[in-house]
């Protein structure tokens, strides 16, 4: 009892890490959040498009009703706000209706759309749009506007039907997917570090003295230290997996969302393990702290969390197959499409948590042979 | 001079000091380089890889399969097009996500299906298209090219966002040495600033050198940081290298001035004093895009305020305004909040460290 007294003391002055980064952890979830949840139907994407229309004629109006329904419409009211805007894929495609465009294709006229397109797949799917658009109408002119807009709105009643084979809410399974992603780092550095702080404290040198010369096995302290860890992976575990309840939704109790919780659990294990590496191979806090924020961010960066992995150069995905997150990773993409449970469809996921688990355990090798080292010095 | 050279030599042998100063930003500036030097090739359009079902029986199939041909050749297709004998070929296409999705001529009569597995972007522009085909057959008529003309310059990056941020978290990071330059010389925390404390000579002066060194120490860093960003991984940073150099001093003087005023205000160990100013610079860092470009745009749109008392996002904006808009109102202003920022946590630096009394050491 007393070990583990002393482990919730020394945990309490950590805690602040904990919370430090279970708000990026929401913050970057909040920002990759996707709305339509609930849908299996298919859900068309939206592009972000800001329209500036000098003309307000019919034609120019029926063109952002057109665009209300089938784009999000971004309100950029300054230059400055729409240069931010398309920096920053605030906006993906901007159009400017200049003044006469509802007149000139009237007369059977064809208009330069002036526009600016960040050139991203969004904005190639506005573009369609506006394609579209513009052949619609162009097509019955020379007419009055209201011709136009009438024959337009006829042709749009003619729609593609798209069939969904998938009964997945893939909305709800993205957004899961995400969290689960941006997981990857709230583990690797808050649970690493309030573990790794936490064990360090009964590893300084005097502790250790006095723990050397007590009645009790060193074994023992050390077995009970692990509980510790293990139990406080487990309880911060399942805080996440309540927040992810109430942000993401039901589907955490499917199928697929328990299979997002055990590979979230045997992360937290490898992170658990690998604090206790940390923590025996460095004696200073200051350097524990740089190693596990060099490891947590470089994971998430070469691993696919913050940037997906099939964006980056082969080699770097390739550096990226060392490490035990790009597996995480992996399987989340996997669980995120799993629709049958069968063992050929868990296969890999399996073969992917074992790989987690092989590096826990090498990295659990790694620590015994340093201890052994330690206690021989 | 001589304590100039002491100073130093005391900071260059901290090697925790010097990893998180010099080596920590370096190794991150790789990393961000490793995930991001493919992105713009990766964002771009590439074709949609479909799965037709043939169907000669279909009345309309020859007409609509011809124009998919045309959508599918040269270089600027829109579609890669493959035929497939029967559906469950072409799904089984479409399951393993080498199509995106399937056409599928249902009946002898009638519009061909998109039959998809996923709702992303891809599918969604084969729907636009598809039903733009099935319209043009509607109407009966041809349809012309429309004229649509891009103006936007197509040089941008997004992600130079992270590298700004990145130099904003060295500035800041370079706060550490200010604070442990400044510990030396506290008597309620160090024994030589127990000696200093008693000692007649000016407390001030002894401060003040010590804070010089450490800001000539951080501006080594961040020089060692910029060449290896601009030589060896080649990132842009534009044209304006006198107001980049300019502005790291500024950004190099905030780091200083926080790590001061840590140092003063809080009565605490030197880790936890590192750890507070390295949390403060890392959630700085995180709302000023560091582990993702948007979330500076989401934070300056929707609470502008935190950005504003942010100095990883003052020194991100600056860096920012210069290269988009050159050396204009908003990079001065940046400059201008950062001096602002500096003066104020000197001043109440100052204000605590002066004529300090303790009753017990």
């Amino acid at each position: 009892m007393t070990t583990y007294r002393a482990f919730l003391k020394v945990l309490r002055k950590n805690v602040w890490v904990i919370v430090i980064y279970t708000v990026i952890l929401l913050l970057c979830v909040f920002g990759n959040t996707q709305s339509g949840q609930g849908m299996t139907n298919f859900t068309a994407s939206k592009p972000d498009v800001t329209i500036y229309d000098s003309d307000k004629s019919l034609l120019s109006r029926r063109l952002e009703k057109y665009f209300s329904a089938q784009a999000t419409i971004v309100e950029l009211n300054t230059e400055e706000k729409l240069d931010d805007a398309l920096y920053f894929n605030g906006t993906d495609y901007v159009i400017y209706v200049e003044k006469g465009f509802g007149e000139q294709i009237a007369r059977g006229e064809k208009p330069e759309m002036v526009v600016k397109s960040v050139g991203n797949y969004d904005s190639y799917l506005a573009e369609t749009m506006l394609s579209r658009f513009l052949k619609l109408v162009e097509v019955y002119a020379p007419a009055s506007q209201e011709e136009l807009v009438k024959n337009l709105d006829k042709l749009l009643e003619h729609e593609t039907k798209v069939e969904m084979t998938s009964k997945l809410d893939t909305v709800a399974l993205t957004n899961a997917k995400n969290y689960y992603n941006f997981m990857n780092y709230a583990i690797l550095a808050g649970l690493v570090f309030a573990v790794a702080y936490s064990t360090a404290s009964f590893k300084r040198e005097m502790t250790r003295k006095r723990i050397a010369v007590s009645a009790t096995n060193y074994r023992k302290i050390n077995r009970q230290l692990l509980i510790c860890n293990l139990a406080l992976a487990m309880v911060l575990l399942l805080f996440y997996v309540i927040l992810s309840l109430i942000i993401i939704g039901d589907i955490i109790l499917t199928m697929n969302g328990a299979l997002f919780i055990a590979n979230a659990a045997i992360l937290s294990v490898f992170g658990v393990s690998l604090a206790f590496f940390l923590v025996n191979l460095l004696k200073n806090n200051n350097a524990i702290l740089a190693l596990i924020n060099v490891i947590s961010i470089g994971s998430c960066f070469l691993s696919g969390v913050f940037v997906p992995a099939e964006w980056m150069p082969v080699f770097v995905q390739n550096i990226g197959r060392a490490l035990p997150s790009f597996y995480y990773v992996e399987n989340n993409r996997l669980i995120s499409e799993l629709e049958k449970f069968d063992f050929e469809s868990l296969k890999p996921i399996l073969i992917n948590a074992l790989v987690i688990i092989g590096a826990s355990i090498i990295v659990v090798i790694l620590n015994n042979i340093i201890t052994r080292r330690k206690q021989k010095d | 001079m001589r304590r100039l050279l002491y100073n130093l030599k005391i900071t260059f042998k901290n090697r925790e000091l010097i990893f998180w100063t010099f080596a920590f930003p370096i190794i991150l500036g790789t990393l961000f380089y490793a995930a991001f030097s493919n992105i713009k090739t990766a964002e771009e359009y590439e074709p949609i890889k479909i799965a037709v079902v043939k169907n000669e029986e279909n009345q309309i199939y020859p007409a609509y399969t011809q124009i998919l041909g045309s959508l599918s050749e040269g270089d600027k297709r829109i579609f890669d097009t493959t035929y497939y004998n029967n559906r469950d070929e072409a799904l089984a296409r479409v399951h393993d996500g080498e199509a995106s999705g399937a056409v599928v001529f249902e009946n002898e009569q009638g519009f061909p299906e998109l039959v998809v597995e996923k709702s992303n972007v891809n599918q969604t522009i084969a729907q636009n298209i598809m039903t733009e085909i099935e319209q043009a057959m509607v109407a009966g008529r041809p349809f012309d090219n429309p004229r649509i003309k891009n103006t936007y310059k197509t040089d941008y990056e997004f992600t130079m966002i992270e590298y700004y941020s990145l130099l904003a978290m060295a500035c800041l990071y370079g706060g550490m040495i200010a604070t442990k330059a400044l510990d030396k010389n506290l008597a309620n925390m160090t024994a030589s600033g127990k000696r200093i404390a008693v000692a007649s000579v000016s407390k001030a002066k002894i401060v003040l050198g010590s804070l010089f060194t450490s800001y000539i120490t951080q501006l080594v860093g961040l020089a060692l940081l910029f060449s290896y960003l601009t030589l060896v991984l080649r990132v842009d940073f534009g044209a304006n290298l006198p107001y980049i150099i300019l502005f790291t001093m500024m950004g190099a003087l905030m780091g200083l001035a926080l790590g001061t005023f840590i140092s003063a205000v809080f009565k605490t160990k030197e880790d936890n004093k590192d750890g507070i100013l390295t949390g403060f610079t890392m959630v700085g860092c995180f709302f000023a895009g560091m582990m993702g470009p948007q979330m500076k745009y989401v934070i300056d749109t929707n609470l502008p305020i935190v950005n504003k008392v942010n100095p990883s996002a003052i020194i991100t904006d600056g860096y920012y305004a210069l290269s988009t808009y050159g050396p204009g109102q908003r990079f001065f202003f940046d400059i201008l909040s950062l001096l602002i920022f500096s003066a104020v946590l000197s001043v109440i630096s100052i204000l605590i460290l002066r004529r300090q009394k303790y009753d017990n050491l």
